[in-house]
């Protein structure tokens, strides 16, 4: 049998290079990015060679040129992740602990929504936003962000709410417990698991978000993060240890978060297509 | 569940009262823009004078006409070719490797998953730089490993320029596919591939009749997630070729939004709004049958 012990012993082996192999590829373009962003200005053109000194004045210029909208893009994400949850558990709520007329209905829509291209919205939605006094504001996209969420943050809180037994509601029931104060007292508190993943898939998918953006904002004062690095990238004349300073900054957030979170990332992702 | 007449009143009010702001919202901002859509596109209007002309299909038809609409939908179908063989196929022999017990899970899982967590414009900036024509990363190693003649402007050269966002794209989003597959494989008992060993079963075989089978659900969803990306397909795109050279990289997504905010054709751009519509109609609405079937009935 020593054969093929020798033999598993190879295949493991195998595993390993080719997952290490696959891993060094996968952060290879993150490392180039790394490795320019720290790169003095006549270095930056050797790709494949380390920086001779550590440099941070690339971070510096990438700073000064998208910094406005790193503060833009934390006054978007945050009221609008809270507020999109919130709206989001409401509809969870009554979908997800009992029947009533038109629940197919409603959950169909919701379904459907995930899949509506935004293209086919975005030319009312302009208008819709523009006739509010809405354009070019930051409330403009906390509701933006919080109306096409709905599916999202709807359907997944669903998925927790519904792990939460029957039982509960009917003892509340029992002891005279509202609706409403159900809502408020238990099952939030009781959800807090699945409310923390919405809450975190919400934070990446608005902090990482690009058409809206570019179709409903136009000055300084609210151009997320995102569409400066775009406006940046988008020049013939590229400094591209600065752009590779500021796409790093950009992404700082949204990779703490899913280091801290990444339990939630996977179960919000699988969770959500129950 | 018996349930008291007050607290049977007070579960339609509050079932009214909570789904009241959701489905206003959703109204708004789903169901009104995709019927005044279709309104616009039989319509001539540049947004902005007070009236619109009704024009019919004429919309429909100079768009079936322009050059730039057929590159975009067949840069479209093979997006869809793509995105059903290579992120799944990737995402599915990462997840088998992983899957082998191998130790560090967990660290594999986040470098896969990393980029994923990125904001697609960071992407692209990278890949921008990778792909430089003169000193990036790809061209630099290609010359360094003495094939200077394979070097290519990657993103400017018409015939390979949407192979090379594909690369970008499959790098991006490999890791939620990954994921998919990881959670499905958690779910394959081990007992029945080491009964299936035991029985002589090649490990080929094991994966074909057993593993393979028993994925389908997450096969169902990866399937959800590729056709849709295909046809939202936008970001990469705009911002590393912004379509071109020419439109050869251009998509339907991308074609829209050209036509309505760059050249304010806004009924034309309603109309390839239409059609992007009726193509994820066409290409999720089996999904949607098949998951308002399968949805359990988790309440009372």
């Amino acid at each position: 049998m020593k054969w093929l012990s020798r033999s598993l012993g190879f295949k493991k082996l195998a595993i390993y290079l080719l997952l290490i192999f696959f891993a060094l590829l996968f952060l290879l373009p993150t490392f180039i990015a790394v490795n320019t962003a720290f790169k003095p200005q006549n270095e930056v053109w050797k790709v494949t060679s380390f920086p001779s000194r550590f440099y941070l004045g690339n971070f510096k210029e990438g700073l000064s040129k998208i910094g406005r909208g790193l503060i833009n893009s934390a006054l978007i994400a945050f009221p609008a992740m809270l507020i999109s949850t919130f709206v989001g558990s409401l509809a969870a709520y009554p979908l997800s602990q009992f029947k009533f007329k038109g629940d197919t209905v409603v959950y169909f829509l919701l379904l459907a929504g995930m899949y509506v291209p935004y293209q086919t919205v975005l030319i009312p939605l302009f208008f819709i936003i523009k006739r509010l006094g809405l354009y070019d504001t930051i409330p403009g996209l906390w509701l933006v962000h919080t109306a096409y969420g709905i599916p999202f943050t709807t359907l997944i809180l669903r998925n927790f709410f519904a792990t939460i037994p029957g039982e509960l509601m009917e003892a509340a029931a029992l002891d005279g417990c509202s609706m409403m104060s159900y809502y408020w007292k238990i099952l939030l508190p009781v959800g807090s698991s699945g409310i923390a993943t919405t809450l975190i898939l919400q934070f990446r998918a608005i902090w990482n978000e690009f058409l809206f953006a570019l179709t409903l904002t136009q000055s300084t004062k609210t151009i997320p993060v995102t569409v400066y690095l775009q406006s940046f990238v988008s020049r013939t004349e590229v400094q591209w240890g600065s752009l590779m300073a500021a796409a790093l900054i950009t992404i700082i957030p949204t990779i703490v978060v899913f280091l801290i979170f990444k339990k939630h990332f996977v179960k919000g992702l699988t969770g959500v297509y129950k | 569940m018996k349930f008291s007449v007050s607290f049977r009143q007070d579960k339609t009010f509050s079932t009214v009262l909570f789904l009241t702001i959701p489905l206003l919202l959703f109204t708004v901002f789903f169901l009104y823009p995709i019927g005044y859509t279709l309104y616009l596109s039989f319509h001539e209007w540049d947004g902005i004078s007070p009236t619109m002309d009704s024009v019919g299909f004429k919309n429909y038809f100079d768009i079936f006409k322009s050059p730039h609409f057929r590159t975009a939908l067949l840069n479209n179908g093979k997006w869809l070719i793509f995105y059903l063989l290579f992120p799944p196929g990737l995402g599915l022999s990462l997840a088998l490797l992983v899957n082998k017990g191998v130790k560090g899970e967990s660290i594999f899982e986040t470098i896969f998953f990393l980029p994923n967590a990125m904001t697609l414009i960071a992407v692209a900036c990278i890949w921008r730089w990778l792909y430089t024509p003169g000193y990036g990363l790809f061209n630099e190693v290609l010359r360094g490993i003495g094939l200077p003649g394979w070097t290519q402007n990657w993103l400017g050269n018409p015939q390979i320029a949407t192979y090379s966002v594909m690369i970008a794209v499959l790098w991006a989003e490999v890791g939620v596919f990954f994921i998919v597959y990881f959670a499905g494989l958690r779910n394959v008992p081990q007992a029945l591939i080491d009964a299936s060993k035991i029985d002589g079963a090649s490990s080929l075989k094991s994966f074909r009749y057993i593993i393979w089978p028993m994925l389908a659900p997450s096969t169902v969803i990866v399937i959800a997630f590729s056709t849709i990306g295909a046809i939202k397909i936008f970001d990469l795109i705009y911002t590393l070729t912004r379509g071109g050279p020419a439109y050869f990289t251009s998509v339907l997504a991308l074609f829209m939004y050209e036509v309505s905010f760059n050249r304010f054709q806004m009924g034309r751009g309603a109309a390839v709004g239409v059609i992007l519509f009726l193509l994820a109609a066409l290409i999720i609405g089996p999904y949607l049958i098949y998951s308002m079937r399968k949805v359990e009935d988790i309440r009372q």
